[in-house]
């Protein structure tokens, strides 16, 4: 059982869930895709055991977004993805898609290239997934993914909120459209001038179909 | 080989001078900054008929005056500053100190400009100097026009200091510049400090007369509060909070204002006098509650103060620097606004840490300066939760004492009816006992109301827990149906590949009972029964809420562990109150294991008979109380769990004081995280 993407060879992929339950429903999934399932029962002490142990064992991986609650391991699944992502590891994140987990997994989105709703996992988006994953290792984005630098406007911010929440519009993307970020997405330095009206630079992905997959990655203030 | 020189079009000086100061008043206040820096006490500005284009503007002063090298190497010299913030200056003050061009937009606002100083080091000497404008504007370079500096000598030795003369203006001043100008001159020196600085800038205008009379006004005395807080140079804070009569009420050290070890900015002062404008609060003063409001319309909010002298535009109408006004929408009754409120932020700056913007502007926001904000808004945020805190205390109060209230009423009424002609005090005894009546049955309808909101309120976060969790599980039900069509319609029914099947239908029956689990405890808090007074049964009650939670103890991996004390105790109240408490601990336990790495976790919940009381212990392993003070755990709206509501903790409290028990907290208790203590009088056991 394996699978040649984009001229890497796929063999076993990884399970890493918090329930045993959905751990083997995803294994059933990746047989029916002809991969060879690995589930990790874990628990894992810190972020690095789950990331070395997943990749010495695997050629690639499907992640949970939750990994906290139940003992599994002391990160988030979205947080892992985008370190397997920065070690050219292919990765795919399962989410519920909800607004609280979206603001999360917001703050690592550039570094995570395939985001499955998690009852639509199935061997065709897994599969669709891990190759999205492969072809931007080779520079090669599909449209809603590629990167451009572009300029967008604080037009809210809740203080009382934990954490405190940034509402931004992009123009150039959707003026029409608040995007809720998190305050801890902007640069510690720069976080004194994150108020209403104030113009930030990022880098994001303008093709982006929805706003929930828009990343905002480098953010820049250049001043009034 | 020839020496040349780089030289500066006169169309620079325009530049300089007009577009890094965009406000005329912002000019004229630097003539002024130099008054203070040339030790002036008296500082005079005269506007004559500024009001249309060829008026003059005069600002003479009593300081120091200046001598020929003064003039050519310092006034003259754009864009150096030959004051140094760290030498203080003959009266010991600091040099307010810049680079000579808000000084340039304001001599340029005219056609000419002349100075008169008389030096105080030289008496018998004065210098003149003239420069005409319009002769810049016809120059090619900077350079190319001369100046001549008139020195003579003067019979009249009584007097030093300068007079700057700017005449035939050509942009009118408007009203609103003129009364920026005169708020600006007004604030400059810290007109409500105590300790006077001894400069007294003063301007001829009638905009200034009135605002003099409003800043004079000083209603210190009508504030509520008066908050304090101190920053001394190793950059450590203190605060201290005293009421109108200067009582101290609430204090705090730095630990208790600051996460950070320390605030990296120099050393500071700040202080707020905070006013609660109602009509009740004003009822009984001698000050009207609209002189106030119009004192604050005009001079609220927080001022900052550099070396003595006022940095613009903090403070400033419409500048709320300090984010006050957003946090005040936010909690009304804790939070004090720009308009309700009036401020000092006094900071003695002999390093030049925080740098001023070369268009005086405000402060250049590096670190510093941040730091300075971090200590007013932790400050204001502390002040918040003690009033917060003491409102919760005076609640409390009010709920122990007005039984004991209505008892002595009721006894002194008992005593007049009994004085009473043995006819009527039958009839108003009769009476009286009907009214008690009602009154109790009203009493009783209160009380269940409040019960039947704070279960609604432990079933509202109980809710939110479960549905929560209730996600995996659904999720799973749905993925295993589809995972089961698709395999359906591949054929694997056909060929009987059971497993293939049977798994899938294995984990949507496993998934669907633990779904049914969770609904199982927030409907059974709210039922009806469990808010009616009656005995409650401590461990059949625990019993109950950890047979409830059990799925979920299980599904997270936690070790629930009761230990029961022998017997049975009871006490007389509800079980959705105790069970409300419990299930609280429980959930609070819960959230708290989410914090800390993957690990065993146990919670453990005890009971244990102490004399007439029963006490029930709620242990776990978490990572104990962080990132709050312990005293304001029970505060409600105070949480560390991102989406929290901050009332579960606070709803335990009411529900203990309502079974007349107490509640006390281990921060790390015996497990090494948080233990809750709960104490009820018993009836039996």
């Amino acid at each position: 059982m394996a699978l040649v993407l984009s001229g890497t060879n796929i063999e076993r992929v990884g399970v890493v869930d918090d329930s045993e339950d959905t751990r083997d429903t995803i294994s059933d999934e990746l047989q029916d895709a002809q991969l060879e399932p690995a589930p990790f029962d874990g628990p894992f002490g810190t972020l690095n055991d789950l990331i070395g142990t997943v990749a010495a064992a695997a050629d690639a991986v499907v992640c949970d977004h939750h990994l906290s609650p139940r003992n599994y391991a002391p990160c988030t699944g979205a947080e892992a993805v985008a370190n397997w992502y920065a070690n050219r590891f292919p990765a795919v994140l399962v989410t519920r898609y909800e607004k609280a987990e979206i603001e999360e997994i917001r703050k690592f989105r550039r570094s995570i290239p395939s985001l499955i709703p998690s009852d639509e996992a199935n061997p065709d988006t897994i599969v669709k997934g891990l190759q999205t994953c492969i072809e931007e290792f080779k520079g090669l984005f599909i449209p809603p993914r590629k990167p451009w630098p572009n300029m967008f406007r604080v037009d809210d911010i809740d203080v009382n909120a934990n954490p405190v929440q940034v509402y931004v519009v992009v123009p150039g993307w959707q003026p029409s459209e608040a995007i809720r970020l998190t305050l801890d997405m902007f640069p510690e330095a720069l976080r004194e001038h994150v108020k209403p009206d104030e113009r930030f630079f990022a880098v994001m992905n303008m093709g982006a179909e929805t706003q929930e997959d828009l990343y905002f990655d480098n953010i820049e203030y250049r001043g009034k | 080989m020839s020496k040349v020189h780089l030289r500066f079009a006169t169309d620079i000086l325009r530049r300089f001078g007009e577009e890094l100061n965009p406000n005329p008043d912002q000019g004229i206040l630097e003539l002024v900054k130099n008054a203070y820096d040339a030790d002036a006490r008296h500082c005079t500005i005269e506007l004559i008929s500024t009001g249309a284009p060829g008026g003059t503007i005069t600002v003479s002063d009593d300081g120091d005056g200046m001598e020929e090298s003064d003039i050519e190497d310092g006034w003259l010299v754009l864009g150096r500053s030959p004051k140094i913030a760290t030498e203080r200056t003959r009266l010991g003050r600091i040099p307010a100190g810049n680079k000579g061009l808000g000084r340039l937009a304001a001599l340029r606002m005219g056609k000419t400009t002349s100075l008169i100083t008389y030096p105080r080091n030289d008496p018998q000497r004065e210098y003149q100097l003239l420069i005409d404008w319009t002769k810049f504007a016809a120059a090619d370079v900077v350079e190319d026009v001369p100046l001549n500096l008139i020195s003579r000598s003067r019979t009249n030795q009584l007097h030093h200091g300068s007079l700057i003369t700017i005449a035939d203006v050509a942009i009118p001043l408007t009203r609103t510049e003129v009364k920026r100008l005169a708020r600006g001159i007004l604030l400059l020196a810290d007109p409500f400090g105590d300790e006077q600085s001894g400069f007294h800038p003063v301007l001829k205008a009638p905009e200034f007369k009135d605002l003099e009379r409003l800043v004079q006004a000083k209603y210190f005395n009508d504030a509520e509060f008066h908050l304090r807080v101190d920053v001394d140079a190793n950059g450590h804070a203190s605060a201290v909070v005293t009421d109108y009569r200067g009582q101290a009420l609430f204090g705090a050290d730095h630990k208790e204002l600051s996460s950070e070890p320390i605030y990296r900015c120099p050393p500071a002062e700040f202080d707020l006098w905070v006013f609660i404008l109602s009509n009740t609060t004003f009822s009984s003063r001698p000050t009207s509650i609209e002189e106030v409001r119009t004192w604050l319309r005009e001079f609220g909010g927080v001022h900052l103060y550099l070396n003595g002298l006022r940095v613009a535009p903090y403070g400033n109408p419409g500048n709320d620097w300090l984010d006050m006004n957003l946090h005040r929408v936010q909690h009304p009754e804790l939070r004090p606004g720009t308009n309700t409120s009036i401020g000092r932020f006094s900071v003695t700056d002999l390093d030049n840490k925080l740098r001023q913007k070369t268009d005086r502007s405000g402060i250049v926001e590096d670190e510093a300066f941040n730091e300075l904000k971090r200590i007013a808004q932790d400050a204001l945020k502390w002040m918040a939760r003690e009033r917060l805190r003491a409102r919760e205390i005076t609640r409390t109060k009010e709920r122990t004492e007005a039984p004991k209230d209505v008892e002595q009423a009721k006894e002194n009424l008992e005593k007049v009816v009994n004085s009473l002609p043995t006819r009527s005090r039958t009839r108003v005894k009769k009476q009286l006992d009907q009214y008690e009546r009602v009154r109790q049955k009203e009493t009783q309808v209160l009380r269940k109301e409040v019960q039947l909101y704070r279960t609604l309120g432990t079933a509202g976060i109980t809710a939110s827990v479960f549905a929560h969790e209730s996600r995996n599980p659904i999720r799973l039900i749905i993925h295993n149906a589809k995972l089961l069509i698709r395999r359906a319609k591949d054929g694997l029914f056909k060929r009987k590949d059971v497993a293939a099947l049977e798994q899938p239908l294995e984990r949507v029956l496993r998934q669907g009972q633990t779904l049914q689990s969770f609904t199982h405890l927030t409907l059974t808090l709210i039922d009806h029964d469990k808010r009616r007074i009656g005995k409650v049964d401590v461990h059949e009650r625990v019993k109950g809420v950890l047979q409830a939670f059990d799925s979920l103890a299980k599904e997270r991996k936690v070790q629930v562990i009761p230990n029961y004390a022998p017997g049975s105790p009871y006490f007389r109240g509800s079980d959705a109150a105790f069970e409300s408490i419990l299930t609280n601990l429980i959930v609070n336990s819960l959230k708290a294991f989410e914090l800390v790495p993957p690990g065993p976790r146990t919670i453990a919940v005890s009971t244990e008979l102490i004399g007439e009381t029963v006490a029930i212990r709620v242990a776990d392993n978490g990572p104990g109380i962080q990132g709050i003070a312990v005293k304001n755990i029970w505060l409600p709206g105070e949480t560390t769990y991102a989406n929290g509501t901050g009332l579960g903790l606070t709803i335990v409290q009411d529900s203990v004081r309502d079974l007349g028990g107490s509640v006390d907290v281990i921060p790390k208790g015996a497990l090494g995280g948080a233990e809750f203590v709960v104490e009820i009088p018993i009836l039996g056991a």
